[in-house]
């Protein structure tokens, strides 16, 4: 493996981000996801009740210690999607940070069950002052690694038109390849050509953390590993915004050699709300 | 396939009294199938095929921490270097350097991180020392943090990682099998290493349609 030289002085921006959870409760299950609490036989309507900006004051947050906020939650959501417009619209009136909210994957249920157009849906989402869409459901490309992690999950085709449906009002997609022993030659090369081809926005890079999840009998994925990520990628796209997630401390010698690598930022979670 | 990465467990004895430090290396050296590296203070009773002491003593490896003159009579001695990284020209740990290399050949450097040090000033120091002192550098695992062990590794297989605790070693079979280096179990006895086996590979699903029927139950239900 070929490490790149490290710099004196030449660090990335370190990014603190807030993070928010509309559920910790998801049907779908996937292997990584430590979202996946398992809800059997309860009916949408009786799932338990999501966040509300009263968990936000009841945790005492301070929305200005961030640059970006990311909403994030599970499928099993009670509400409907109008709550979530204006639960993002009062959020936003408060916050001059980026705010990511959602991704293909909840946008798609929304627009299953509640029978509305992708573009309405995004529109809305706009209104209310979301900036981009969070990267959820671009893990991967492959049958055999979707069979393996999530199979419940939206199809690849569904999770494209939802972000190409995000381009086309102007609100952009991001994509973020997990990292770990299962992205082989082959899920590396379908992971780029995606890339290359539905162009989005921005690339975030994320360690699989296995711990607490169905796959924890599976090492989480090393620094090592990640560098080799983020150089694979700079390597394919120079000039995309490209951003890793790394919530372990102390943050700079990571930061360095991530630096090094060719990444932009370091994104660091600083407070996490979850509804209980 | 280069260098193997080599895990030399270690026990420090030099602040424990006798008769529990020669219980102690004795458990030590069986939990490790009678390899292991022990350090201890000065001229004792303890057995093992690894030591080395931080008195000078005839005849045994000396521990060098800091600067000290070496009687004649002792001289020439084993050495083994452990200091911070020195990270300038003017740093007094040059002058321990200087001291051990007096009083024999520098067989080992084990080097320390010193808090509040850039990582790219420390590679800088490494980088001098591999040069000019020894052809291979210990790093130890607690003070320089395994983001930093990684990256030195990857970048140098002159570099072997110091003071791996069993609880750490997946971390050092991790980073071996993705360097694809043999990871073995070694001391600075002659005796041959042993290889350890390397952590079970990531496999994809071989036929899809099974993996579905097999997952839980609550996944199966909706
Ligand atoms: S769909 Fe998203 S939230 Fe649900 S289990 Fe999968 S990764 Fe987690």
């Amino acid at each position: 493996m070929r490490m790149p030289e490290l710099r004196a002085g030449a660090n990335l921006d370190i990014i603190p981000v807030g993070r928010l959870t509309t559920t910790p409760y998801c049907w779908a299950g996937c292997a990584f996801c430590r979202l996946a609490r398992p809800l059997p036989k309860v009916r949408m309507t009786d799932a338990p009740a999501g966040l509300t900006l009263a968990h936000l004051a009841a945790r005492g947050v301070n929305l200005d210690q961030t640059a970006q906020i990311r909403l994030r939650g599970g499928l099993s959501l009670r509400e409907p999607f109008d709550y979530w417009i204006h639960f993002l619209r009062h959020l936003r009136a408060q916050y001059q940070g980026r705010l990511i909210a959602f991704s293909p994957v909840e946008i798609w249920q929304f627009h299953v069950l509640e029978r509305r157009s992708l573009r309405d849906l995004l529109h809305l989402l706009k209104w209310a002052g979301v900036d981009l869409l969070g990267p959820g459901g671009s893990e991967t490309w492959t049958p055999e690694l979707r069979a393996r992690w999530t199979p419940h999950r939206l199809e690849p085709n569904e999770w494209l038109s939802v972000a190409e449906a995000a381009r086309q009002v102007g609100l952009g997609f991001s994509m973020a390849p997990i990292i770990g022993a299962h992205m082989g030659e082959t899920e590396w090369n379908e992971y780029v050509a995606v890339i290359l081809q539905h162009d989005p926005q921005e690339l975030e890079v994320k360690p699989l953390n296995s711990e607490g999840t169905r796959w924890a009998a599976h090492d989480s994925a090393s620094i090592l590993e990640t560098v080799a990520a983020i150089q694979r990628l700079r390597e394919a796209t120079p000039s995309l915004p490209l951003y890793v997630c790394w919530d372990e401390q102390p943050l700079d010698d990571a930061a360095a050699i991530f630096a090094a690598a060719g990444a932009d930022g370091l994104l660091t979670s600083v407070w996490e709300v979850t509804p209980a | 396939m280069s260098q193997p990465l080599i895990w030399m467990p270690t026990l420090d004895l030099r602040q424990m009294p006798d008769p529990l430090a020669t219980w102690t290396a004795k458990r030590f050296l069986q939990s490790h199938a009678g390899i292991g590296h022990i350090v201890a203070s000065g001229q004792s009773v303890i057995d093992g095929p690894s030591i080395e002491v931080s008195d000078p003593s005839p005849g045994l490896h000396w521990y060098c921490t800091q600067a000290r003159k070496v009687p004649k009579k002792l001289r020439p001695l084993d050495v083994s270097v452990a200091v911070p990284v020195p990270t300038g020209a003017l740093d007094p740990i040059l002058h321990v350097l200087e001291s051990a290399k007096a009083a024999g050949p520098i067989r080992r450097l084990v080097l320390y991180r010193p808090p509040q040090i850039a990582l790219s000033r420390i590679v800088v120091s490494i980088n001098t020392l591999l040069d000019t002192i020894t052809p291979s550098i210990w790093i130890d695992a607690a003070s320089f943090g395994w983001n930093a062990v990684s990256y030195l590794i990857a970048a140098s297989d002159q570099i072997q990682v110091h003071g791996v605790s069993d609880q750490d070693l997946w971390r050092l079979s991790q980073i071996a099998q993705w360097l694809n280096r043999r990871l073995v179990l070694q001391d600075l006895s002659p005796r041959p290493p042993r290889v350890l086996p390397p952590p079970l590979q990531w496999s994809h699903a071989k036929d899809p349609a099974k993996v579905l029927k097999t997952l839980p139950v609550w996944e199966r239900s909706r």
